[in-house]
């Protein structure tokens, strides 16, 4: 197994909090970085919750920024596509 | 380009990962999706995999696999020699021959039902050959049909003759067998026998009956002719020609049925006409010596037709015997009329 990768990040109310790096990447389409990370917070059936954003460097900062519906779709298949293609593998 | 673009990614996260002093993540927006546990961690796993491979440049990809085979090997053998204790182990290894050996016996049949496939599929090839072939000479009769039908004929008039000969041959048999089976009812069983000898005693009788009617027939015909008065029968006979009685005659025997009466009747009406029974009569009693040899002439002539009606009837020997009998008849008849015409000249003389 490997190590995990955890960033830290500023949420909302400006506080730091550490999260789970599931996947990032750039997509060839938008030539733009994406990230899919975690807090490892469970819904009331037990599921994980993923967040994704697209990351932007802006000066001396990373910006995660809302991505639209089609981005959205971008990440899920990148996700569903290494999903499978390692599930193969296996 | 794939490669820098992980790079790209990689540096950034380095960057928000406190690798670079003072870079954070400000979060502006996300989107939001659930997975289970077991999948986010294969997920995230894969996405770790995924970046530091084509970060870490120094590592290839074989390298990597083996590596990781190679740790997967070591950890599962580890973990298989603290789960099972050495017994379990031989078991678990003679299980294993044993789906092996099955696994070999499968494997061996399966080369036998793929050989015989291979053999159906053959047979399959020879019997759509042989579909095709058919279906193709079929063609060829339709084609030619009018060769076929000549040999069709043939072989129905062969057909027939084998046939025909087989119901002669049959026939010949039944004609034995009946024949046999008779006298098997005749010999074990009077009362068909004297059914059989009756048959045969009625067939006779009827038979003599028949042959008693000519008889009488023929006799009654002699009658009727005696019964006629002398003179006209020697006016008859003197007056013509032997050629005209005899063909007379030879019409009675060629035609059995006809009346003789009506046909003697019919030619003394034609003799009897005025003017040749004047003549005929003139010439009759002039002389002696003309009669004569006409009675003569006469006796040649019946004597030669006589041969022409043997001749005639040669096929029909019954006819030929009536005509006989008759001729005898009217012979004896005709010698006994120019006895009694040279008497009577006699006694004029």
């Amino acid at each position: 197994m490997k190590n995990k990768t955890t960033i830290e990040i500023v949420n909302s109310d400006g506080q730091k909090q550490a999260v789970e790096v599931i996947l990032a990447f750039v997509s060839e389409k938008t030539n733009k970085q994406y990230i899919v990370y975690t807090q490892n917070e469970k819904n009331g059936e037990d599921m994980i919750i993923l967040y994704a954003s697209a990351m932007i460097e802006s000066n001396d900062k990373i910006v995660f920024e809302d991505i639209s519906d089609d981005e959205w779709k971008i990440v899920k298949d990148k996700m569903r596509d290494l999903m499978h293609q390692k599930g193969e593998d296996k | 380009m794939k490669n820098n673009a992980d790079e790209i990614v990689v540096a950034t996260l380095k960057k928000i990962g406190n690798e670079v002093k003072g870079m954070e993540a400000e979060i502006r927006g996300k989107r939001t999706c659930l997975i289970s546990a077991k999948w986010k961690e294969f997920l995230a796993s894969l996405g770790y995999i995924h970046i530091y491979h084509t970060f870490e440049q120094k590592m290839t990809d074989y390298d990597m696999q083996i590596r990781d085979e190679k740790e997967d090997f070591i950890a599962m053998k580890k973990l298989y020699s603290t789960l099972f204790t050495e017994k379990e182990q031989e078991n678990a290894r003679q299980k294993m021959k044993w789906y092996q050996e099955r696994i070999q016996q499968f494997n061996f049949l399966k080369q036998k039902l793929s050989d015989k496939k291979s053999h159906y599929d053959r047979d399959i090839n020879v019997n759509n050959a042989l579909r095709n072939n058919v279906e193709t000479l079929s063609r060829l009769y339709e084609v030619n049909y009018s060769n076929v039908l000549a040999k069709i004929e043939t072989a129905m008039g062969e057909e027939n003759k084998l046939y025909n000969d087989f119901i002669n041959e049959e026939g010949e048999h039944h004609q034995r067998d009946s024949a046999i089976l008779l006298d098997a009812m005749a010999r074990d069983d009077e009362e068909t026998l004297k059914k059989l000898k009756e048959a045969q005693q009625q067939f006779k009788r009827n038979h003599f009956d028949t042959m008693n009617n000519l008889i009488n027939r023929k006799q009654q015909l002699l009658e009727e002719l005696k019964a006629n008065s002398k003179q006209k029968v020697k006016l008859f006979l003197v007056t013509s020609t032997p050629f005209v009685f005899a063909k007379g005659l030879l019409s009675v025997v060629t035609a059995p049925v006809m009346d003789f009466k009506s046909f003697m009747n019919n030619k003394m009406k034609e003799k009897k006409k005025p003017q040749s029974l004047k003549n005929k009569t003139v010439v009759s009693t002039s002389t002696s010596s003309p009669i004569i040899n006409a009675n003569q002439e006469s006796i040649t002539t019946i004597q030669k037709l006589i041969d022409e009606f043997i001749t005639k009837t040669a096929n029909n020997p019954v006819a030929r015997q009536q005509c006989i009998d008759m001729l005898k008849h009217l012979l004896t008849m005709y010698s006994y009329i120019s006895k009694e015409i040279e008497e009577d000249i006699g006694k004029r003389k």
